[in-house]
């Protein structure tokens, strides 16, 4: 995935995406789960006892400082994905947190969310 | 029965799916059935949708059935009750679900929540199973119990004991 550097110009792309986010869930529209989200999920629920309402309000909490990669500049792809790492539940779990918003409609995509492997940077921190 | 449907991305109404799934976590080996439903798949590199395949979605409903089936599954094998296991022994004795539930110290409606829903704690979980288990326990708590009449005490207990002899 493509890592925008930090400008002013990607900065806003990134606060527009969780403006959208954010926007989408407030109006009622929920999180769609891939396979492999909801395998993954399968882990924090067992592991932290994290779920989906805790997924949904890492989400809402989202903000510039939290993103790791994306979104495709050129504006061709169905799903503009984006991925944040972010605290999750009670106990502040960081995640990797990866989904899409579908350009023509409403979906927001869950692909990931897992305790990532390594430490992640997070270029727009700071 | 018709089978629940769910949108999918275009809008389109689809039915919910039903299917075994596993999961091993720590070593062991869990089993519940999950609902999804099927849409096209989305890449999530490219975030391009592939209209020749389908892959398995689930809407936050879905997921949130899923993970206490999950979680249900975990705790049982961790030593809790399962919900079939109460419904079983309630059915045997006769025992209201309100009654059962009060008698070991739950409010009304725990045990039916139990039943409709799976275990959600495994202190609980695991209490309800040694009390299944020995009903020994169960008199006790009936003999224990404020909430419910003389009569009513001693019918339960006939039925609990009469079983034993």
């Amino acid at each position: 995935m493509t890592e925008l550097s930090y400008t002013v110009d990607n900065l806003a792309l990134i606060q527009e995406f969780i403006d959208e986010t954010k926007k989408r869930i407030s109006d009622g529209v929920d999180i769609t789960f891939t396979g492999k989200a909801s395998s993954e999920l399968e882990d924090l629920v067992l592991e932290f006892d994290i779920d989906a309402a805790d997924i949904e309000s890492a989400v809402m909490d989202l903000t510039t400082d939290n993103y790791y990669r994306g979104i495709d500049p050129s504006g061709r792809a169905d799903f503009n994905v984006c991925a944040f790492c972010t605290p999750v539940g009670e106990d502040n779990v960081e995640i990797y947190l990866k989904y899409g918003l579908e350009a023509e409609g409403l979906q927001i995509l869950l692909f990931s969310n897992h305790v990532p492997n390594y430490p992640m940077s997070q270029p727009f921190k700071n | 029965m018709e089978a629940k449907k769910v949108l999918t991305r275009e809008n389109k109404p689809t039915n919910e799916l039903y299917g075994s799934t596993e999961k091993t976590f720590k070593g062991i080996k869990l089993e519940y059935t999950e609902v999804y439903f099927l849409d096209y798949e989305v890449n999530e590199d490219t975030g391009k949708i592939n209209k020749t395949k389908k892959a398995k979605y689930y809407t936050k409903n879905q997921i949130d059935r899923n993970m206490k089936a999950l979680k249900n599954a975990y705790l049982i094998t961790k030593g809790a009750a399962a919900p079939s296991e109460i419904i079983s022994f309630r059915t045997r004795y006769k025992i209201p679900a309100s009654t059962f539930s009060i008698v070991l110290g739950f409010s009304k409606n725990t045990i039916s929540n139990i039943e409709n829903e799976g275990i959600t704690s495994l202190s609980s979980g695991r209490l309800i199973k040694m009390c299944l288990n020995n009903k020994d326990i169960i008199y006790q708590y009936i003999q224990l119990c404020d909430s419910i009449d003389n009569n009513k005490k001693e019918e339960l207990s006939k039925r609990l004991m009469e079983e034993s002899i």
